[in-house]
């Protein structure tokens, strides 16, 4: 027999252990492969890295979304949360205890919330003076890929260990907002210009966002901030009476 | 022909034949545990034991407390039976008799079977003594898969696919690996080393670099003294080079004293005043 046989059989095992999720966006069903250990540690090697672990956890679990995701759905940042909390409840439970210790909690409702969600309700038109700003949700491929290369500048300029932490932040904050940038109506003279972010690579969507004045992008947080609430819905458990919102990070992935 | 010590594994509970460590090993090993690159030290260990072992195949079944377990034979059998400590102006002697004895007489169950979807997955010690990532552990402790009564060993099979069935694995038999290192590092916690010098015990643990870390501070030796001797028997006592290499450290010393002795007779005999016409006592020169 074939030594391949194994992996074959452990691939055929996974592929009829499909794990069952919602897309909020794209109101359908949808069927996750499990988790693998390879990806377990994937997530467990996000921690590693404190300042860069938010960016490198995103990172990995989009690839594993990406991965174990069976169809091709447009699905964006909002589909996520349900996903990883199906794919952490088929390996670890639905029962979690938190940082603290304290707090244990059971999401096992949260998987089956199943309410759709028209992205283009979420998106805004934000105006200022000669200046008229789109915002949309952007898709998980697109946070993916913004997502690295944020952590690709971040790494080069943590090497250079000239970079103090806030500056990093700071950085962080740029890529997050142009995730969300739809178009940019400039008004100049009475002429209006409009620039589709699509057509941008990354670094000039970087430099566009890095030149708008502060009360735009501090507009544009706020707006940024409405998403990521819908984003979070999924992911908010009662304790004790009170709303609590679980963090996906890797302790959640990692312990029962 | 080769001398045997006989090594019963508290782990595989069968026995092994293993040939004597040679002075030309140990003096090797040192070279290595002065590089201090645990990397090659284990790689030289792995070579000693490849070596020395009747079945250089039995290797592959040896996990690394096994391994920890007859180097510390070889040490105690063929070294010297006890570990000297120049520490503090005081030296210090630790026998490894008992210590031996507590490693050779675990009696726990080291190995796990666990079961997912159709799935047995083995778990054993890992055979490194090199572990610097917990992450690594899952590579390090899955023995074979077994899927609809077929086995596949991982000691026979390429690391490549070896690493592709691992990855594959369902996440969840990770946390199944995590309590089985934490209940393998409760139970080894009984065995101890003790260091008089410092007055401090070193827990045992296959999990970390502990085993290594007591291995080198076995075998550590002067290397200097080493070749002192090497040189010394081959010069004034005349013995080839292949002699001693093939000797154990132990049976040179033990001709290094008998040589000594000799001078010193020898040394006796030439002081002491000659007695004309007394014949001398049977048995006495």
């Amino acid at each position: 027999m074939s030594n391949n046989f194994v992996l074959d059989k452990l691939k055929q095992i996974a592929a009829n252990n499909k794990v069952q999720s919602f897309a909020r966006t794209a109101n359908s069903e949808v069927a996750l492969t499990p988790l693998t250990i390879k990806q377990q540690k994937d997530i467990i090697k996000t921690a590693l890295d404190v300042v860069l672990s938010p960016i490198t956890f995103a990172i990995a679990t989009s690839e594993i979304v990406k991965e174990n995701i069976q169809g091709k759905l447009n699905l964006t940042i909002l589909d996520k949360p349900l996903f990883l909390l199906a794919l952490r409840a088929n390996s670890l439970g639905t029962k979690f205890t938190a940082e603290d210790n304290k707090t244990t909690f059971d999401f096992a409702e949260n998987l089956n919330q199943k309410n759709a969600i028209d992205t283009s309700k979420l998106a805004e038109t934000l105006s200022f003076p000669g200046l008229d700003i789109t915002t949309r949700v952007p898709t998980i491929e697109e946070d993916y890929k913004i997502n690295l290369e944020c952590k690709k500048v971040l790494e080069n300029k943590k090497s250079k260990e000239e970079e103090k932490v806030k500056d990093l932040i700071g950085e962080i904050y740029i890529y997050e907002i142009i995730k969300f940038i739809d178009s940019i109506k400039l008004t100049v003279d009475g002429k209006v210009e409009e620039v589709k972010f699509n057509v941008l690579s990354i670094q000039q969507k970087v430099e566009t966002v890095e030149n708008l004045p502060m009360a735009v992008t501090s507009t544009l947080i706020e707006s940024i901030a409405k998403i990521r609430a819908v984003e979070s819905e999924p992911l908010k458990v009662l304790v004790d009476g009170k709303d609590v919102t679980i963090s996906l990070d890797t302790s959640f992935f990692t312990k029962e | 022909m080769s001398f045997y010590l006989n090594y019963e594994s508290p782990v595989l509970k069968k026995s092994f034949k293993v040939k004597e460590l040679t002075f030309n090993q140990f003096r090797d090993l040192n070279k290595y545990i002065l590089s201090n690159n645990n990397t090659f030290i284990e790689t030289f260990f792995d070579e000693i034991l490849r070596n020395n072992l009747e079945d250089k195949d039995n290797l592959k079944q040896l996990c690394n407390y096994d391994k920890f377990c007859i180097l510390v034979l070889l040490r105690a059998v063929n070294v010297s039976p006890e570990l000297e400590i120049f520490e503090k102006n005081k030296n210090f002697k630790v026998p490894l008799k008992d210590f031996l004895n507590k490693c050779l007489n675990f009696s726990h169950d080291t190995t796990k079977i666990i079961e997912h979807d159709n799935i047995k997955i083995k778990l054993e010690l890992p055979s490194s003594f090199v572990i610097n990532n917990l992450l690594d552990l899952t590579d390090m402790v899955i023995k074979s898969v077994e899927i609809d009564n077929s086995i596949l060993n991982f000691s026979e099979i390429e690391s490549s696919l070896k690493k592709e069935i691992i990855e594959t694995l369902p996440a969840n038999i990770i946390f199944d690996i995590k309590k089985f290192y934490e209940n393998l590092v409760n139970v080894f916690n009984e065995l101890v080393f003790t260091l008089p010098s410092i007055n401090e015990n070193v827990n045992l643990n296959p999990f970390d670099s502990s085993l290594l870390e007591i291995l080198k501070l076995l075998f550590r030796a002067n290397l200097k003294n080493i070749y002192e001797m090497q040189y010394f028997m081959v010069s004034k006592m005349h013995y080839t080079p292949e002699y001693i290499d093939n000797n154990t450290f132990v049976e040179n010393v033990l001709l290094l004293r008998l040589f000594e002795d000799e001078l010193k007779k020898q040394d006796e005999l030439a002081k002491k005043p000659k007695q004309q016409g007394m014949p001398l006592m049977p048995g006495k020169q």
